[in-house]
């Protein structure tokens, strides 16, 4: 027995859930049209990766190839760190870790090295993954939740790690702003926002870990 | 439709109290508790294993302690999915500052998952991890 299906089931709905809520917040606060704009490319790499870790939790709901994906979350981990060189310009490195970019930036190249792993011998080797249409090999293999393991698991652990302390580092943040009083601003609310991200580094550090 | 001013107040804005020492310790043991739950996730951890090695805890220890080891882990065998996954998702919960819940996880982890550090079945080395939640909880108990 490994883990169950359903727990899977449970973490893809969430991510499939913090997805949906930033393609809402995206919608909502048209983000690209306002002088805000640059909150949108976060927005944008949380639905990304939101879409991306379902896939992965279950191999049904892929949507592109891994290759396809490492692509994807490549250019989106160069983009973050364009980013922050920028903002540190101006605020100084010390500033900046603690900033917006940063976490996001760990999140992006842990999804790098994720479907990167999930491409490497260990996982092709490993024969414990169902082959899935698409050369999507996720972690549940129809209902038995049968597991791929990752190569260069060092790596997995680091990022797990960081990801653990990008998570509490938010959740020990008060949500500012102002109060909720229409579905519209409740969607881009400090709160939610905070909601989202703090599911998506829980969710992407139980990939890791379950997959060493 | 008026689209939220987000260019005042940022996505997803958040404000940092700030730092110092016991903060930052504090947060060092929240990340603990999340370690510790996405670690209870593991495919082992659903595994008969996992119940024999917490049953395994109970040899060589005064049959008042090894009773209620043995009793938990056919406890945890006979629901091993429910009870594995219940008990990490409280782990993870305990990364949001219950410190209270903290100490309970903690005695159960020492006394059912721990057996105490086997100090009493003649095979402990140290204490083992229940004790250190536990204190590292009180260090961080609100003074005032």
């Amino acid at each position: 027995m490994s883990i169950p299906a359903w727990i899977q089931e449970i973490f893809a709905a969430v991510m499939l859930l913090a997805a949906e809520m930033s393609a809402g917040q995206l919608v909502v606060a048209r983000a690209w049209t306002r002088r805000g704009g640059a909150d949108a490319d976060l927005a944008v790499a949380q639905l990304l990766m939101g879409i991306a870790m379902a896939g992965i939790l279950l191999p049904g709901l892929s949507t592109l190839p891994n290759a396809a994906w490492e692509a994807v979350f490549g250019v989106m981990t160069a983009w973050f760190v364009w980013c922050l060189w920028r903002e540190s310009r101006g605020r100084g490195a010390a500033a900046v870790a603690g900033g917006h970019y940063a976490p996001y930036l760990v999140y992006s190249a842990a999804m790098v090295y994720l479907f990167a792993a999930l491409m490497g011998p260990s996982a092709e080797g490993s024969g414990m993954s169902m082959p899935v249409p698409g050369g999507m090999s996720g972690m549940a293999g129809g209902s038995s939740g049968g597991l791929t393991t990752l190569h260069t698991s060092t790596l997995a652990l680091i990022f797990a790690l960081l990801l653990i302390a990008f998570t509490v580092h938010d959740l020990d943040r008060r949500a500012a702003g102002s109060a909720a009083y229409t579905a519209e601003r409740l969607l881009v609310s400090p709160a939610v926002v905070k909601g989202g991200r703090v599911a998506t580094g829980v969710t992407m550090a139980f990939i890791l870990i379950t997959m060493i | 439709m008026t689209a939220p001013a987000i260019g005042r107040e940022r996505l997803g804005a958040t404000a940092w109290p700030g730092t110092d020492a016991r903060r930052v310790l504090h947060l060092v043991l929240a990340a603990i508790w999340l370690l510790d739950g996405v670690l209870q996730y593991q495919s082992f951890m659903y595994t008969d294993a996992f119940g024999q090695m917490t049953g395994g805890t109970a040899a060589g220890n005064p049959g008042v302690i090894a009773r209620p080891i043995s009793w938990n882990a056919a406890l945890v065998e006979h629901h091993l999915i429910l009870l594995n996954t219940v008990f990490a998702t409280l782990q993870l919960l305990l990364a949001r500052s219950m410190l209270i819940l903290g100490l309970v996880v903690a005695a159960f982890i020492w006394v059912f998952g721990e057996a105490f550090g086997q100090i009493l079945a003649g095979g402990g080395t140290d204490p083992n991890s229940g004790p250190l939640l536990a204190l590292l909880a009180l260090v961080y108990w609100p003074l005032a």
